[in-house]
């Protein structure tokens, strides 16, 4: 018993010994000082905000990167209000107002928080003169995102804003101030190219000037966000906006209808995404309630009747199920033809003509006939095999679905309509274009995508990238340099078309160019296929469509070109068509 | 009239005195009035207590640990906030822990007590080591996780005192060490030498096999569920049992309680001074950081008047359990002893940033009525004990 008695007692010595020597060194070996620090001076918490990861292109050009840029912060707790508002005005262009309920609803937030982005440099040093040695005002040196090529395929790529409230409340991840990407890719892989925020602790004199880290604590530094490749090619996305430069709104989409791959991207009305770094929240309010709309991305959100461009896809049912073949006629064409007791139209009059030069005249009375030859039913069912209101699933949250007739009979005339792509078959211009894809991809209907690869990832990705995994997306590799990368796993469905049936469309597609409605698009050294398409618009001009295809032996591009309120896609939108052809295989074009 | 444990009386009331100055200048005149009447009703059951035959006390102390596991389980039912430590009795708020612990010893030292022979054996571990996991697990639930270990620590000193040896009790525990070492694979390999050194020292090559086995799996055991746990679901676990910590990574409460302490030096602040600990960074200024305002104010002499103060306590309860010719005596004390030693030991290592953060009161010292009051009974009943002999 004595024994244990002893061991007892130097058990309990030995653990407040333990005590003994850390309040010791906090009173006596750094009490002086923490007893400066507690009185004279503070310590001030800041984080320290993480560069997002980098956007590039197929060739490597930076299409997002960071850069830095001044901020002006307060710390609520600190700073002299009254002094804030009546000088801030003086040298900055700032909305007082909204600062002041800024401060107001934050007062209690314990690190500096942003009251305006992207200071010049004027500003910085106006406000080192004059408001810096003033308590709580801090300037910070924050990653901002650049995009070089401004509105080239903006629609795509997205654009970052400030968090909101009720997003800080749903991700702790995030910090009061932080930018989060709102649209395309930015939006898409946000958590992806989102980087850790760091932790960093300043001693602050009593001036409220930052004297040195606070070296007790370590830094805990902020972490950047993963790199992330993509199919697009800009160079070829500046050629566009240049081709659309006399049209106020239009899209031009470029698929490799094997992969899946985007390479063009390009919607028109657009915007800069370089712009919301200087804007505040009610700036921006205004911005989006722009009439021209300029954030709505058409090529995945727009809703369009596909018009004429539908037409190889009833051929196409009607080929597969034996209801006619290539050289099958019908009534010729004499510019009208009546159904029911209305007369329906053709654009001309084409006379007598097989499948192939049906499609290649683009004639509507041959298709209103196929059509209600084949009936409502099998119009129905080949969208239904199309998986027509299916997304295409490429990596755009903004993708809608398109849209099916609901009804199960109708008129004959609603039939012969539907044949030609008009009427409530409606459809988003990715989806089209993923439809035309597989024409020339042996009958497999790709997943179109923006994402190439993704590099860079660091832990705190893991989840997310796991989840891409397991939604068969991405595949983990390692490259030559041994460095893990993630990259885009291709997907595609089989349609159930013969492979005999797609040559004969391809043929007619073939002929649309070489001597139909798109010859337009024709290049001397290149086999171009091709559909021009004409929607109709009840609010004016129509729109102008142009789907179209051609590959090397290097590379294959199908193109979807759609100019609004213009008139025929054979007189707009095929020309287009001509210059991007011949600007994407312009290597081959000119050794020929 | 009592002839024996008046030292732990008189140093108890110096301490609670000490509280009563410290609570008022971190929490004001209203936590000081509470505190007062705290300390007049646990003076009162003080009394009661030590007069109770202490024979009741022992042998319905199977009835007062089943008392305490219900009130473990009521207060997970029944309190509705985030942390289920509670119960709200309306004129104050009950914390069955706090009277957990009294039960637990008093059960645990008759348990062990009345054991005839008692060896190193898995047939005489097995109900105390049990008996031990029920509020341990309870507790864990509420989460509180520094109260849920106490119950650990005081098994190891009762074990000590019923006659095991360190190492035997090392072995017992080593699971345990082996899933929390299991964090880092570096500091695990060396836990596991050392294990080796004291798993074959006088015992059978069989036996340090197995030991070293189940030690392995449990080591292995932390990595696998750690690893198979999703960002989010780390970040909940942790959140859970540590929700103190920033979750965003510098701990800025705990280096403010730094600052406040080292800002007292070795005399302490003039007392003119406003506290430091009175400003918003530090929680809970006058409950479980109250040490910060104390060594604020009472610098280094007073933290050593206070450790000083704390050791002659603990001094005294183990020098009267050896002076006691009464094994369940002898076991109750040492697991008092334990009670107290624990919470001085992890409150001031929280406070003083070496430990983390947990909602651990200082014994006499924080403002809280189911720990003084529980403190307070816990020496009635030492008193009690000690006097029947």
């Amino acid at each position: 018993m004595k024994r244990k008695f002893k061991n007892i007692t130097f058990f309990i010595a030995a653990l407040f010994f333990v005590i003994f020597v850390r309040v010791f060194y906090l009173q006596i070996v750094k009490g002086e000082r923490y007893e400066r620090l507690a009185y004279n001076q503070r310590i001030r918490k800041v984080i320290l905000r993480a560069p997002r990861g980098k956007i590039y292109d197929e060739e490597g050009r930076i299409i997002a990167d960071t850069k830095t840029a001044y901020n002006l912060a307060v710390l609520t707790q600190e700073v002299d209000t009254t002094f804030l508002f009546q000088y801030l005005p003086k040298i900055l262009k700032i909305d007082i107002n909204n600062l002041r309920e800024k401060i107001r609803e934050e007062k209690n937030y314990p690190y500096p928080i942003l009251i305006k982005r992207n200071l010049s440099k004027e500003e910085v040093i106006k406000l080192e003169e004059n408001l810096i040695f003033k308590q709580g005002i801090r300037i910070e040196l924050d990653p901002k995102r650049y995009y070089p090529f401004k509105n080239v395929a903006s629609q795509a790529i997205g654009y970052l804003n400030e968090i909101s409230k009720q997003e800080l409340k749903n991700d702790t991840f995030y910090n009061l101030g932080d930018l989060i990407g709102r649209q395309g890719i930015e939006s898409y892989y946000e958590k992806l190219l989102r980087g850790k925020a760091g932790r960093a602790l300043i001693e602050v004199d009593a001036r409220g000037r930052e004297i040195q880290p606070f070296s007790e604590a370590k830094e805990i530094p902020p972490i950047a966000g993963a790199d992330i490749y993509l199919s697009l090619n800009m160079e070829m996305n500046i050629f566009c906006e240049s081709l659309l430069k006399n049209y106020s709104s239009g899209l031009v989409l470029g698929i490799e209808p094997k992969t899946g791959r985007v390479i063009i991207f390009h919607g028109k009305p657009n915007f800069d995404p370089n712009i919301f770094f200087s804007l505040d929240y009610n700036e921006w309010q205004k911005l989006i309630k722009d009439k021209k709309k300029p954030f709505f991305p058409r090529i995945v959100s727009g809703l369009y009747p596909p018009g004429s461009t539908f037409k190889p896809f009833v051929a196409l049912w009607a080929l597969n199920k034996g209801i006619i073949n290539k050289n099958s006629y019908f009534f010729p064409c004499y510019g009208r033809y009546p159904i029911g007791n209305r007369i329906f139209k053709c654009w001309s009059i084409h006379g007598r003509l097989n499948l192939i030069d049906a499609l290649a005249y683009s004639c509507n009375i041959y298709f209103y006939q196929l059509g209600i030859k084949i009936g409502l039913k099998e119009i129905l069912k080949l969208m239904k095999n199309l998986d027509w209101e299916k997304k295409t699933e490429i990596d755009l949250l903004e993708e809608t679905n398109s849209k099916m007739p609901r009804y199960q009979t109708a008129p004959l005339g609603r039939v012969a309509n539907l044949a030609i792509g008009q009427g409530e078959l409606l459809l988003t211009p990715i989806k089209l274009g993923q439809l035309y894809c597989a024409l020339f991809n042996e009958g497999f209907l790709p997943r179109p995508h923006l994402l190439d690869s993704i590099k860079n990832v660091k832990s705190f990705h893991k989840d997310f990238i796991d989840s891409l995994i397991n939604k068969n997306i991405l595949q983990m590799v390692i490259n030559s340099k041994g460095e893990t990368v993630y990259q885009y796993l291709p997907k595609a469905v089989k349609l159930p078309f013969s492979k005999e049936t797609l040559e004969i469309i391809k043929e007619g597609l073939f002929f649309v160019v070489e001597k139909g409605t798109g010859i337009s698009a024709r290049l001397p050294n290149l086999k171009i296929y091709g559909k021009t398409g004409t929607a109709q618009n009840p609010f004016g001009l129509d729109h102008a469509w142009f789907c179209g295809y051609a590959e090397d032996p290097d590379k294959s591009l199908l193109l979807v070109i759609l100019l609004e309120n213009v008139g025929s896609g054979g007189a707009y939108a095929a020309p287009l068509a001509k210059e991007i052809f011949a600007r994407y295989f312009s290597k081959n074009v000119a050794e020929r | 009239m009592l002839p024996k444990g008046k030292g732990l009386l008189i140093i108890a009331i110096i301490l609670i005195s000490i509280g009563f100055w410290v609570i008022y200048l971190a929490g004001g005149k209203n936590f000081l009035f509470r505190q007062v009447l705290f300390f007049l009703l646990g003076i009162g059951l003080l009394i009661m207590v030590s007069r109770i035959n202490p024979k009741i006390i022992f042998d319905l102390s199977f009835y007062w640990y089943l008392l305490s596991v219900i009130s473990l389980i009521l207060v997970l039912l029944v309190s509705k906030n985030s942390a289920k430590r509670w119960i709200n009795l309306y004129f104050f708020s009950f914390q069955p822990s706090e009277f957990a612990k009294i039960t637990y010893v008093i059960f645990l030292a008759y348990f062990l007590a009345n054991l005839k022979k008692f060896d190193f054996h898995i047939k005489n571990l097995f109900l105390p080591v049990l008996l031990t996991l029920i509020p341990t697990f309870l507790i864990l639930l509420e989460p509180d996780l520094g109260s849920a270990f106490i119950f650990l620590f005081i098994l190891a000193i009762l074990l000590y005192f019923r006659g095991l040896s360190f190492s035997q009790i090392f072995i017992l525990y080593s699971p345990l060490f082996s899933f929390i070492f299991g964090f880092s694979l570096f500091t695990w390999i060396i836990y596991f030498l050392f294990l080796i050194l004291i798993a074959f020292r006088k015992n059978t090559i069989f036996y340090g096999f197995g030991v070293l086995a189940v030690n392995s799996f449990f080591g292995l055991l932390n990595p696998i569920i750690w690893q198979s746990l999703k960002d989010y679901q780390k970040q909940r676990i942790i959140a859970f049992l540590a929700p103190y910590l920033d979750p965003k990574g510098i701990s800025w409460s705990s280096i403010q309680a730094q600052i406040a302490i080292g800002s007292g030096r070795l005399w302490g602040k003039s007392f003119s001074h406003p506290p430091l600990s009175k400003l918003d960074f530090i929680p809970n200024p006058h409950t479980d950081f109250i040490f910060t305002t104390y060594s604020e104010k009472f610098g280094f002499i007073g933290f050593i008047i206070l450790i000083f103060l704390y050791f002659l306590f603990l001094y005294q309860i183990y020098q009267c359990a050896t002076r006691s010719n009464d094994l369940k005596t002898q076991l109750a004390l040492a697991g008092f002893g334990g009670i107290f030693l624990y919470h001085i030991f992890v409150n001031l290592g929280m406070v003083s940033g070496i430990l983390p953060v947990t909602g651990l009161t200082l014994p006499f010292i924080s403002y809280g009525g189911s720990s003084l009051i529980g403190n307070l009974i816990t020496i009635g009943l030492i008193l009690n004990f000690i006097n029947q002999d």
